[in-house]
């Protein structure tokens, strides 16, 4: 400011001389440009002062270097990892500790110990540090995954003596990133610190230091030195108070946010295995299938990123299916061929019916460690069988937030003559579970529906560990515009001596779009009642121009939908496509494409709308078997399609999660 | 004072009454509400065909089934020239009135309705909605989809669906519901296309079985002896060549078979093939065509008309043809089924020459009235020489021709009378060896409500269900089972080990179809008509 204020006078009393004045202008420039700089903690190499010291080169990671692009990145090493993720591994450093080192200069006539703590904080899924409106301190700043040491007793540590020569000493120290940074009492159970319960989030770190004096120590908060501790049963994120906070006003207190940042991405390998879960299979585990690459052994418990996952499924699924075991994708199958069937079976020639899921793992997920693939398929069956089975995987570590891309060349869903072969491709998100260590933020209006399956009576409670976000891909119509909803069907009439009167034409606003399938993204918010703008019915979210349509059945459904019909072949019958869940503090978007930089969106919301969970989530991809009562409208019926007399095969080829 | 005393007379006036009463109030309350096109329900769920239409499009073109038509002009229309111009302020447009009877099954739990609408301003207001009234004319039920809050933008066409769900418990078959288009807003609006489907999708026949699923996913589902669910067997598609036209032979129109004929396979004519022929009469002959392996397509071996044969082929008598005096030939009989009488014929230098015959009244008693189910079968005569067997209710006899009396002789078989059960009145028996296996089997084809293809393997003493029929290998969807008017012969025509299937594949355009006779066919274009052969290809 000072430096401002000389350049203006300097101008003005050169006004009659303008060649002189430009010189002096230009000189005037360049001093208010190093006048912000000298504030700007982010310039590395300038030193920051106060009385009592200076500090500069601040390097949060000494020992990680940049790649190609200039960027220092950093995956997550599955090896062993059920208790929870460390950043780095000891495979991937020495010591499995990143080394951060600064320099201090002693500004003091006398030799002192000075006092120093880093902290990091996940930049890409915070809530900012202050409110947007009121310029305080967001209230959700807290839940940000920021941490420390990992001891959190550890507050500042002391310097060596610095001599006050007036030279920079170089101070230096390690540190990971672990889960549960703040080791609260949520995420400990019987003693045991169950850090996976809270595992790192991905995405870009950043990395402050903060350096004080002997008495300038005091006037830092207990809160702040001890990030385990609460103040009014609320966490102080440091980063809040250090650089917009009362700590930003602290004297012989210097704080630096570095430049560096560090990305940390999840890129599970899927050749490393498929574990089998005990608990997802009831009964004794048929092992006949079991391989190196998918069952029970110690390696697989350790190292698989992935098991197989089961369905849940619920009696709805119970239905009376036409006897036909048929391969629909390759058979020729047509529509008339199934409005035939859809009439002309008697009920006792039907095949009564529920959705079955493996019973044998390891039979239909593979695990490929030679080309890093995961391939999945629904079993064909046969007379006497009859069988309709899902199949899926899952991913065995939860995270919070994230941009989750799959890779994957799931089944094709309809056959040249577009009629569906019954399957929902699903790439979805589903709470880890587990109570409450896994709570969702409460819902205080109201709260939330207290369970999943429970309906328009069900109490509802302040906060539930539940949570999903879908991607549903099936032959099924939009809801919105909801002019055009519900289609209407024609009857059909069992008479084999009137052709019409059985093959009936789909309606119009069906047949127009034969040849897509719709992809649906919901998330399952529970019904809280707390977003502003909670709505029912067809409701317009704009994101990026372009408008996307929510639904929700009633204020009680606990999930709001949206949906697109794309074009069947584009996504299912090329070599691969991708899928993408961007799930962020306060909204979540749905994007496909075929290849990373050329993704769409699909489904946007956010937190205006509906609640966005902030709890822990795994990964899963299924090609499952729906009852089609779940989708209202949808022109082919589950229990008018044949059973598979093929097997259906998918692939996933790649999962990250930036 | 004394007891009355009853005369006689007065007690048995009494009992008449106790007994008209103890009537009336059975029947009221058994009486079901009934409407006389609708099915009743039996322990074996629904057996008989709904018949109502229950799917209405109105596109305005003609008035016929609607009220409120005054607004119906020439003006923009979404389909043809007519539609509703509900401009300058109308409220009301085109009503659909039914009871609900007349409409559809009772009770009707919901109807759904649409209409394309064209808004000449902004922001219309056109409710598409559905009124119950009852007897005494008062709303039972009333909802309405509005465009309000929709988007409908002006100058273009933009549908509305509604599907209305009924309070079932309120409704009686005598109220009246009502589709109608309301202008609320008056704005200027047309409306045209106006669509009803009234109740549901009817439910399928028949009661559901009592199969425990969980037979199937452990694996130790065994199927019960001739009840469902039973297994598919496929007759694939044979070439021959005659472009999937209703031709057997393309250039030749005295092959152009009909299902309204009557067609018989046998060897009639020696030589080495071994493999049947097929005998029908067209334009006043008598032909007899076979496949030919040369020409790998069929071809006309005699057509004769001065035959004693010919008057004989008439639809009223009975035709089978069959080994009957075991002499290597094929013969034909011919039944008269209204005097009892019949001839038997065969084949001898190109022409039919009668070889016996017998009097009038000989095989009544009942053997060739139309209930019964005659074929022909070498299963339960002595020789293998071919048998007229024929099941009545739940009896089975065989008629077997002695050669030396040359007469038709009654013997009774060991088949188990409850598999005659396996026969309606209505089926149609065809014997032959389909699976090349050198076994009797038995295709039953029922054609009641549905296409009906059973195979049926037949022994002495027992007829099994092997499954049921269907096709595969045929050009797009023309699978034979789909057609409206289907005839099957059976005949070695190909193959003398395996029995195969001409198929004769109509549709028919008459309004009144019976599935017996059709007056005018029709050419569908996805399913055209034509002649096909199939057969069991065994498992390679």
């Amino acid at each position: 400011m000072k430096n401002s204020l000389i350049t203006y006078h300097f101008i003005h009393s050169r006004i009659y001389n303008p060649d002189k004045s430009v010189y002096f202008i230009a000189v005037a420039l360049i001093f208010l440009f190093l006048f912000i700089s000298c504030n700007n903690k982010t310039t590395p190499n300038a030193p920051l002062d106060c009385d009592a010291f200076s500090i500069k080169d601040f390097n949060p990671l000494v020992n990680w270097n940049e790649d190609d692009m200039g960027k220092k990145i950093i995956y997550l090493d599955y090896t062993n990892v059920i208790d929870g993720f460390v950043i780095p591994s000891i495979r991937q450093l020495e010591n499995g500790q990143f080394a951060f080192e600064f320099e201090i200069k002693n500004n003091t006539n006398t030799a002192q110990n000075f006092f120093y703590k880093i902290y990091y904080q996940n930049e890409s899924y915070k809530f900012p540090e202050t409110d947007s409106l009121t310029g305080k301190k967001n209230e959700f700043a807290e839940e940000n995954f920021y941490g420390s040491w990992v001891d959190s007793s550890i507050t500042f540590k002391e310097t060596e003596l610095i001599p006050a020569d007036n030279e920079f000493h170089k101070i230096s120290d390690r540190f990971t990133i672990d889960g549960n940074p703040r080791n609260e009492k949520r995420y400990i159970q019987n003693g045991v610190n169950n850090r996976w319960q809270r595992n790192p989030r991905m995405g870009e770190y950043s990395f402050l230091i903060v350096v004080t004096s002997a008495d300038g120590l005091p006037l830092v908060p207990q809160t702040v030195q001890k990030i385990n501790q609460k103040e009014n049963d609320h966490f102080l994120n440091p980063y809040y108070f250090f650089l917009y906070g009362d700590g930003k006003r602290l004297k012989k207190t210097i704080v630096h946010k570095s430049v560096s940042q560090l990305k940390v991405i999840a890129q599970p390998n899927l050749g490393g295995g498929i574990y089998i879960d005990d608990t997802r299979f009831n009964g004794n585990i048929d092992k006949s299938a079991y391989c190196a690459t998918c069952g029970q052994d110690s390696n697989l418990y350790k190292n698989a990123p992935i098991q197989q996952f089961i369905n849940y499924v619920d009696a709805s699924t119970k239905m009376e299916n036409i006897p036909i075991v048929a391969d629909i994708l390759k058979d020729n199958y047509s529509k008339l061929d199934y409005n035939w069937n859809r009439c002309f079976y008697t009920k006792d020639e039907l095949i009564p019916t529920i959705i079955q899921t493996s019973k044998h793992p390891c039979q239909t997920v593979f695990s490929n460690p030679d080309e890093k693939k995961i391939t999945i398929k629904n079993p064909k069956t046969y007379y006497g069988e009859w069988k309709k089975e899902s199949v899926g995987i899952i991913t065995r570590h939860g995270f919070t937030y994230g941009k989750y891309r799959v890779k994957a060349k799931l089944t094709e869903l309809l056959n040249k003559n577009n009629v569906w072969n019954g399957l929902t491709n699903a790439i979805w998100l589903i709470t880890q579970g587990g109570g409450e260590w896994n709570y969702r933020r409460n819902c205080n209006k109201e709260g939330y529906m207290a369970s999943y399956w429970g309906g328009k009576d069900d109490k509802r409670v302040p906060a539930v560990d539940y949570s999903e976000i879908d991607f549903e891909i099936l032959k099924t119509p939009p809801y919105c515009p909801d002019n055009a909803f519900p289609p209407v069907f024609k009857n059909s009439v069992d008479d084999k001596k009137n052709i019409r009167s059985w093959n009936i034409s789909l309606p119009e606003e069906i047949i127009n779009t034969d040849d897509k399938v719709t992809v649906a993204c919901t998330n399952w918010d529970m019904a809280c009642w707390e977003p502003e703008k909670f709505g029912v019915g067809c409701n317009p979210v704009t994101y990026q121009g372009q408008t996307v349509y929510t639904h929700r059945w009633d204020h009680w459904y606990r999930a709001l939908t949206e949906k697109k019909e794309e074009n069947d072949n584009d996504l299912f019958g090329s070599e691969y496509y991708y899928f993408e869940i961007d799930w962020r503090p306060t909204e979540i978007i749905w994007r496909i494409g075929k290849e990373p930089d050329k993704m769409r969106v699909v489904g946007y919301m956010n937190d205006k709308v509906t609640s966005i969970p902030n709890n822990q989530m795994l990964l899963i991809i299924t090609q499952e078997y729906h009852n089609t009562k779940w989708w209202p409208g949808a022109p082919y019926s589950q229990d008018n399609l044949p059973f598979p007399a093929s097997d259906i095969p998918g692939e996933i080829y790649e999962l990250t999660i930036e | 004072m004394q007891p009355a005393k009853f005369s006689k007379k007065s007690i048995l006036f009494l009992f008449l009454s106790a007994v008209c009463l103890a009537a009336g109030i059975y029947i009221y309350l058994t009486k079901k509400s009934v409407h006389k096109n609708l099915p009743e329900i039996t322990n074996n769920g629904r057996q008989e065909a709904i018949t109502i239409n229950s799917n209405f499009f109105f596109d305005l073109e003609t008035t016929e089934g609607l009220s409120g038509i005054d607004n119906i002009k020439p003006t923009t229309a979404h389909s043809g020239k007519m539609a509703c111009d509900l401009s300058g302020g109308k409220e009301f447009g085109v009503s659909v009135i039914k009871k609900i009877s007349d409409a559809g099954i009772f009770p009707m739990k919901r109807t759904a309705a649409s209409v394309w609408v064209y808004p000449l301003s902004d922001h219309p207001d056109v409710v598409l909605t559905a009124t119950i009234s009852n007897s005494k004319n008062e709303t039972v039920f009333w909802d309405g989809k509005s465009t309000e809050k929709m988007e409908f933008p002006k100058n273009k066409w933009t549908k509305i669906n509604a599907l209305y769900n009924f309070p079932v418990e309120k409704l009686s078959p005598d109220d009246v519901l009502q589709i109608n288009i309301w202008n609320k807003g008056k704005t200027n609006v047309i409306i045209d296309d106006l669509e009803v489907v009234y109740g549901e999708c009817n439910e399928r026949r028949g009661t559901y079985s009592n199969i425990d699923a969980n037979e199937f996913y452990e694996k130790r589902f065994t199927a019960q002896r001739n009840k469902p669910p039973f297994p598919i067997i496929y007759f694939e598609k044979q070439e021959i060549n005659n472009n999937n036209s209703t031709l057997l032979i393309p250039t030749d129109s005295l092959t152009d078979l009909s299902p309204n004929d009557e067609f018989l396979t046998g060897d009639f004519i020696i030589d080495e093939n071994n493999i049947d022929e097929l005998v029908y009469s067209k334009n006043g002959k008598i032909i007899i065509a076979g496949y030919s392996n040369k020409k790998k397509g069929f071809q006309i071996y005699t057509e004769t008309t001065e035959t004693e044969l010919q008057p004989l082929w008439k639809k009223t008598n009975k035709k089978f043809a069959g080994d009957f005096n075991a002499d290597g030939i094929t013969d034909l009989l011919i039944v008269n089924t209204e005097n009892g009488s019949w001839k038997l014929f065969n084949l001898k230098s190109n022409n039919w020459n009668e070889i016996a015959s017998g009097a009038i009244g000989e095989l009544t008693s009942g053997w060739m009235n139309t209930n019964n189910k005659p074929f022909v079968s070498d299963l339960f005569s002595e020789n293998k020489k071919d048998a007229l067997v024929i099941l009545d209710n739940y009896n089975c006899k065989t008629l077997q021709f002695n050669k030396i009396s040359k007469t038709f002789e009654e013997k009774k078989t060991s088949l188990n009378t409850s598999d005659t059960s396996l026969f309606k009145t209505t089926s149609i028996i065809h014997t032959g060896s389909f699976t090349g296996n050198n076994e009797q089997e038995i295709v039953r084809y029922i054609t009641e409500w549905r296409f009906d293809l059973k195979l049926m393997q037949l022994t002495p003493s027992a007829i099994n269900m092997l499954g049921t029929v269907d096709f595969k290998g045929y050009p797009n969807d023309y699978n034979p089972k789909y057609y409206e008017f289907l005839k099957i012969i059976p005949g070695k025509f190909i193959n003398p080990q395996k029995t195969a299937l001409l198929v004769i594949m109509r549709n028919c355009a008459d309004t009144d179809f019976n599935g017996e006779y059709c007056k005018e066919f029709e050419n569908i274009s996805y399913l055209p008509n034509c002649t096909q052969l199939y057969c069991i290809e065994n498992e390679k």
